[in-house]
C-alpha cells in the first residue's frame, strides 16, 4: 500500500475516531479505548521488531512498568499528568540501561530474554511489597471527575498517544535512524562497516519502543484504578500486540493500528458470543492469520489491486 | 533436611529433563520455539488420566500409547500448520504455536472443565526410606524412566539413519537436501518426536502433580530456562540442566522460601543468557543466527 | 609514497587456533594490493581485523597515521575504510538505491538529503547498476549483487577499499568488467586491497601482492615475482609440483 493511500486511510480513521464519542455508548467507548491502547503497544513492537528486527516478545514488561510507575507516582501524590510522563521516562530509562546487555543477544535469545525479564519484573514487584502493593495489587487514588467525563478524557488521551506513536513511526520510516534500523535488521555487520552505529541505533529503538508501551500502561492504570502484577505484566499483552502488528503488516506505518482494530473488534465480537471458548477461537484466528495472510492485511489488500507496482523512489531520505 | 532437599531436587530433575528435551530439539533442529509444548505436556497428562480412570491402565504402562498419540499430534501440526510458514520468518512460527497453545488449552477446558484431577495408584503414597531420607516410589520411577528415555533418544539421534538425517538437517538444511534428505519430512518426524517426549513428560507428571488444563504453563517457564541452561538442541545438556535447575529450585524453595524459587530461576536464566548464550553445557552447535 | 595503512605484527587466535601469525605489511596511498593465498590462509580474517569486525590478539593496525585497532567497526568505516563481503550481505528488504543510500548516509554525518542522493546515484552509476535502483537485491544476478556490494562501499566515500572475492562465481566477461571497474576506481585515487582467487585478475590489476599461507606472510612483491616464488607455487600446488618446476628451471 502506497504512502499516499496510507495517509488517506489514516486521516479517515482519525476523523472517525475523533467523532466517535459523540455517537457511541459506554460499551463501545471502552472497546475503542482498548483498540487505541493495543494500537500503541503494537506500534511499540513495530519499532523494535518491525524496524530493528529484534523480537521483543516480553515487551509487556514496559507496559507493567508504565502502569506501576504511574500507580506509585499517584499514590505518592503526583497528579496524573505528571505521574504518566514520569512513568514513561522510567520505562524508557530502564530500556536504555538494559539495552546494552540485552541487545547483544541475537534472534531467539533476545526474544526469550525479554520474556524472562518480564517474569523477573513480576517477581520483583511482588517481593518489594510496600509501595507496590505486592501480591495484593495496587489501588490508584480515585478521580473526582464524573465517570462519563473521565472515560472520555481517557479515550482522547489514548487516541492522542496512538497518534503520537504513529507519527513517530512515520518519522522513523523516513529518518536516518529508520534506515539504520532496517539496515541492521537485514545484516548487522553489513550495517556496521557502512558506518552505522548499530549499538546506539538498537538501544534508541528499544527506548522509543519502551516509552510507547509504557505510556499505554500508564494510561491503562489510570483507567482501571486498580492494578495487579498478573494483569499489568501479562505476557499476552505483548503477544496480542505482536499478532496485531503481524496482522496489519510489520514495518509499515499504520499497519499495526489497522491490525489492532481488526483483532480487537473481531476478538470482542467473539468474546461476547462465545465467552466459554474465547481463547479457542482466538487461537484458531491467530493460526488462520499466520497461515493465510503472513505478510499482513495491508499488504494482502494491496495485492488484490492490479499489479501496477509503481517503482519506489528511494534514497531521498 | 539437606539430604531430603537434594533427593527431591534430583528426582524432579529427570522429569524436567524429559519435559525439555523435545522442546530443545525442536528449537535446535528447526528454529521453532514451540509455545504449545506446554499444551502437549498437558495433553499427555490428560491422556494418561483417561487411560487410568476409564480403563485402569497404570500411567507407567500406558506411556508408550500416550507417546504414540502425541507423536501423531506433533507430526500433523508440523505438516499442516508449521511447514507452510517455516521459510518465511521466525516470528510466524512463534505466533502460530502461540495460537495453537491458546486453542489447545481452551479445548481441554471445554472438554474437561478446569477442575483439578489426579491419578491415584496403589503405590502413590509409598516411599522408600534411606536413613532419614524418604524417596517416593513414584518419583523414583519417574526419574529413572526419564533417564532411560533420554538415553534412548540420544541413541536414536546418534545411531540411526533418521537421527543422522535430523542432525544433518539441523546443521544445513540446503546441504541436507542435496544429500537426498527431504527437510520437510525430517521436520515432521522431529516435531513428532518432540511432541512424543512432551507426552511422556505429561504421563510422568500425571503421577506426580494434580492435572488441570493449566498444567503446561507451570512447566513451560522451567522448560525455557533448562533449554538455555543446557544449550539449545542438546539432549544431554537438557538432562544435565534439568537436574541443575531442579536442585536450585528445590534449595531456593526450602532455604529462601517458595516466593524466591521463581526469582532465583529467572535471575539465573538472564545471567546465563547474557554471559553464556550457548548454555552452560552447550557448544554453539545447532544453527542459531 | 606514504603508507595509508600499516598492518603491524598482527596475530589472531580463535580458541586454540592461530588463524593469523605475526603478519606485517604496508599499503601505500594510491596502491592496489592483492592479498592472496590458499583457502583458509586467513585473508578474510585479516580484512575483518582491518575493519574491526575481529579483534586481533596481538599487534595493531594503523590507518592514516593513527592506530585503529580496538575501535568500533562503524567509526573505522566513517574514517574512510570501506569493504565488501565475500558472501554478499545486502539489506534484502531495501531497494538497491536504499542499500547504497545507507552507505552515503552514515559516513558523513553532516550530509544533506540531496548530497546523499547524489553520492548514491554516483556510486550506482560507477558500478553500472543505476538502472536497477528500485529493484530488491533478490531480483539481481550474482554479478549485479557483487557490484551492489561495491557500490555500497563506494557510497561511503572511502579512502581505502577492501574487496573480498568480488569475482568469485562470475564468468569471464563479468570478471573483465570488475577488473575495469577496479582500475577506474583506483584512477580516482582510491587505495584498494583485493582478496582474490582469480590469479589473472591479480596480475591484471594489482601493483603488489602479499601471499598468506596458514596465517603467515610467505611472500610480498610484484604479482609476477610473487607468483613465481617457489614458496608460493608450493603453497598452491604442493611441494612435489614446486620441486619439479624448480628442477625444470621453470622458475628462474
Amino acid at each position: 500500500m502506497s504512502g499516499k493511500r496510507q495517509l488517506i486511510l489514516a486521516t479517515v480513521l482519525l476523523i472517525a475516531a475523533l467523532a466517535a464519542p459523540a455517537f457511541v455508548g459506554n460499551y463501545w467507548l471502552r472497546v475503542l479505548t482498548t483498540v487505541f491502547m493495543f494500537g500503541v503497544v503494537a506500534q511499540g513492537l513495530n519499532v523494535i521488531v518491525g524496524f530493528a528486527g529484534y523480537h521483543a516478545f516480553g515487551n509487556s514488561v514496559f507496559f507493567g512498568i508504565g502502569a506501576y510507575a504511574t500507580g506509585i507516582g499517584m499514590t505518592l501524590g503526583l497528579p496524573v499528568w505528571v505521574a504518566i510522563p514520569v512513568a514513561v521516562a522510567a520505562a524508557a530509562l530502564i530500556a536504555a540501561v538494559l539495552g546494552w546487555p540485552f541487545l547483544r543477544l541475537r534472534g531467539h535469545y533476545f526474544a526469550i530474554a525479554t520474556v524472562a525479564l518480564n517474569a523477573a519484573a513480576t517477581e520483583v514487584i511482588i517481593n518489594i511489597g510496600g509501595v507496590t502493593g505486592g501480591a495484593q495489587g495496587l489501588p490508584l487514588p480515585f478521580s473526582s471527575l464524573p465517570p462519563t467525563l473521565l472515560y472520555r478524557i481517557i479515550y482522547f488521551a489514548m487516541l492522542a498517544t496512538l497518534v503520537l506513536a504513529t507519527a513517530i513511526v512515520f518519522w522513523l520510516s523516513r529518518s536516518r535512524l529508520g534506515y539504520a534500523l532496517r539496515a541492521l535488521r537485514d545484516s548487522e555487520s553489513g550495517a556496521e562497516v557502512m558506518g552505522v552505529d548499530t549499538v546506539k541505533a538498537k538501544i534508541l529503538a528499544w527506548t522509543i519502543s519502551a516509552a510507547m508501551t509504557g505510556s499505554a500502561g500508564g494510561l491503562w492504570a489510570y483507567w482501571l484504578t486498580f492494578i495487579e502484577v498478573g494483569t499489568a505484566f501479562d505476557i499476552s499483552i505483548s503477544v496480542r500486540g505482536y499478532i496485531m502488528m503481524l496482522l496489519g503488516g510489520m514495518g509499515t506505518v499504520i499497519g499495526p493500528v489497522i491490525g489492532a482494530a481488526l483483532f480487537q473488534l473481531v476478538g470482542d465480537a467473539i468474546w461476547s458470543h462465545f465467552s466459554g471458548i474465547h481463547n479457542l477461537l482466538l487461537g484458531a484466528l491467530v493460526m488462520a492469520v499466520v497461515l493465510l495472510v503472513p505478510q499482513g492485511v495491508l499488504d494482502s489488500l494491496s495485492r488484490l489491486r492490479p499489479p501496477a507496482r509503481r517503482p519506489r523512489r528511494a534514497a531521498e531520505a | 533436611m539437606f539430604a531430603q532437599t537434594f533427593v527431591n531436587g534430583l528426582l524432579l530433575g529427570g522429569v524436567y529433563g524429559v519435559a525439555t528435551i523435545g522442546f530443545s530439539m525442536v528449537w535446535g533442529v528447526m528454529g521453532i520455539i514451540n509455545l504449545a509444548h506446554g499444551a502437549y505436556i498437558m495433553m499427555g497428562a490428560y491422556f494418561s488420566y483417561m487411560l487410568a480412570s476409564r480403563l485402569g491402565i497404570d500411567p507407567f504402562v500406558s506411556m508408550p500409547l500416550v507417546m504414540a498419540a502425541l507423536f501423531c499430534v506433533g507430526f500433523t501440526v508440523q505438516h499442516l500448520l508449521l511447514n507452510p510458514v517455516m521459510r518465511t520468518s521466525v516470528l510466524l512460527t512463534l505466533a502460530m504455536t502461540f495460537g495453537l497453545e491458546l486453542f489447545l488449552v481452551d479445548l481441554f477446558v471445554a472438554l474437561f472443565t478446569s477442575d483439578i484431577r489426579s491419578v491415584n495408584t496403589s503405590y502413590s503414597s509409598q516411599a522408600l526410606a534411606v536413613g532419614p531420607v524418604l524417596i517416593s516410589y513414584v518419583r523414583l520411577a519417574a526419574a529413572l524412566l526419564s533417564l532411560t528415555l533420554a538415553a534412548f533418544l540420544y541413541l536414536v539421534l546418534t545411531r540411526t539413519r533418521l537421527g543422522q538425517a535430523i542432525l544433518a538437517t539441523a546443521l544445513d538444511r540446503e546441504a541436507a537436501r542435496l544429500m537426498g534428505i527431504f527437510p520437510e519430512r525430517i521436520y515432521n518426524y522431529t516435531a513428532g518426536i518432540g511432541a512424543a517426549l512432551a507426552g511422556a513428560a505429561g504421563s510422568l507428571a500425571s503421577t506426580l502433580f494434580p492435572i488441570s488444563p493449566g498444567l503446561g504453563n507451570s512447566f513451560i517457564g522451567a522448560v525455557f530456562v533448562i533449554t538455555v541452561l543446557g544449550g539449545i538442541g542438546s539432549v544431554t545438556g537438557a538432562v544435565a540442566a534439568g537436574f541443575v535447575y531442579a536442585l536450585i529450585q528445590s534449595f531456593a524453595a526450602s532455604y529462601l522460601g517458595v516466593n524466591y524459587q521463581e526469582i532465583v530461576a529467572f535471575g539465573l536464566f538472564l545471567a546465563i543468557l547474557i554471559v553464556r548464550p550457548q548454555g552452560l553445557f552447550g557448544k554453539r552447535f545447532f544453527g542459531e543466527v | 609514497m606514504s603508507a595509508l595503512l600499516s598492518v603491524d605484527h598482527v596475530g589472531v587466535r580463535f580458541g586454540g587456533v592461530q588463524a593469523i601469525k605475526d603478519v606485517s605489511f604496508d599499503v601505500a596511498s594510491g596502491e592496489i594490493l592483492g592479498l592472496i593465498g590458499p583457502n583458509g590462509a586467513g585473508k578474510t580474517t585479516l580484512l575483518n581485523v582491518i575493519s574491526s569486525l575481529v579483534k586481533p590478539s596481538g599487534g595493531r593496525v594503523m590507518f592514516d597515521g593513527e592506530t585503529i585497532t580496538g575501535r568500533k567497526a562503524h567509526t573505522i568505516a566513517r574514517r574512510g575504510v570501506a569493504r565488501t563481503f565475500q558472501i554478499v550481505q545486502p539489506f534484502r528488504n531495501l531497494t538497491v538505491a536504499q542499500n547504497v543510500a545507507v552507505g552515503a548516509m552514515f559516513c558523513d554525518a553532516g550530509r544533506s538529503a540531496t548530497a546523499v542522493a547524489e553520492a548514491c546515484t554516483e556510486a550506482m552509476e560507477q558500478v553500472g547498476i543505476a538502472g536497477k535502483r528500485d529493484f530488491l537485491p533478490s531480483q539481481l544476478t550474482l554479478s549485479e549483487r557483487k557490484r551492489l556490494e561495491v557500490a555500497r562501499a563506494l557510497a561511503t566515500r572511502p579512502r581505502l577499499l577492501l574487496l573480498d572475492e568480488v569475482m568469485a562465481g562470475l564468468n569471464h566477461a563479468e570478471i573483465e568488467r570488475i577488473i575495469d571497474l577496479i582500475r577506474a576506481i583506483n584512477r580516482n585515487g582510491l587505495t584498494i586491497i583485493v582478496v582474490e582467487h582469480v590469479m589473472k585478475a591479480i596480475t591484471a590489476v594489482c601493483h603488489r601482492a602479499v601471499v598468506l599461507q596458514f596465517g603467515e606472510k610467505i611472500a610480498d612483491g610484484t604479482p609476477d615475482r610473487v607468483l613465481s616464488d617457489p614458496k608460493v607455487v608450493s603453497a598452491y600446488l604442493g611441494d612435489r609440483y614446486a620441486r619439479r618446476q624448480v628442477a625444470q628451471g621453470a622458475v628462474a
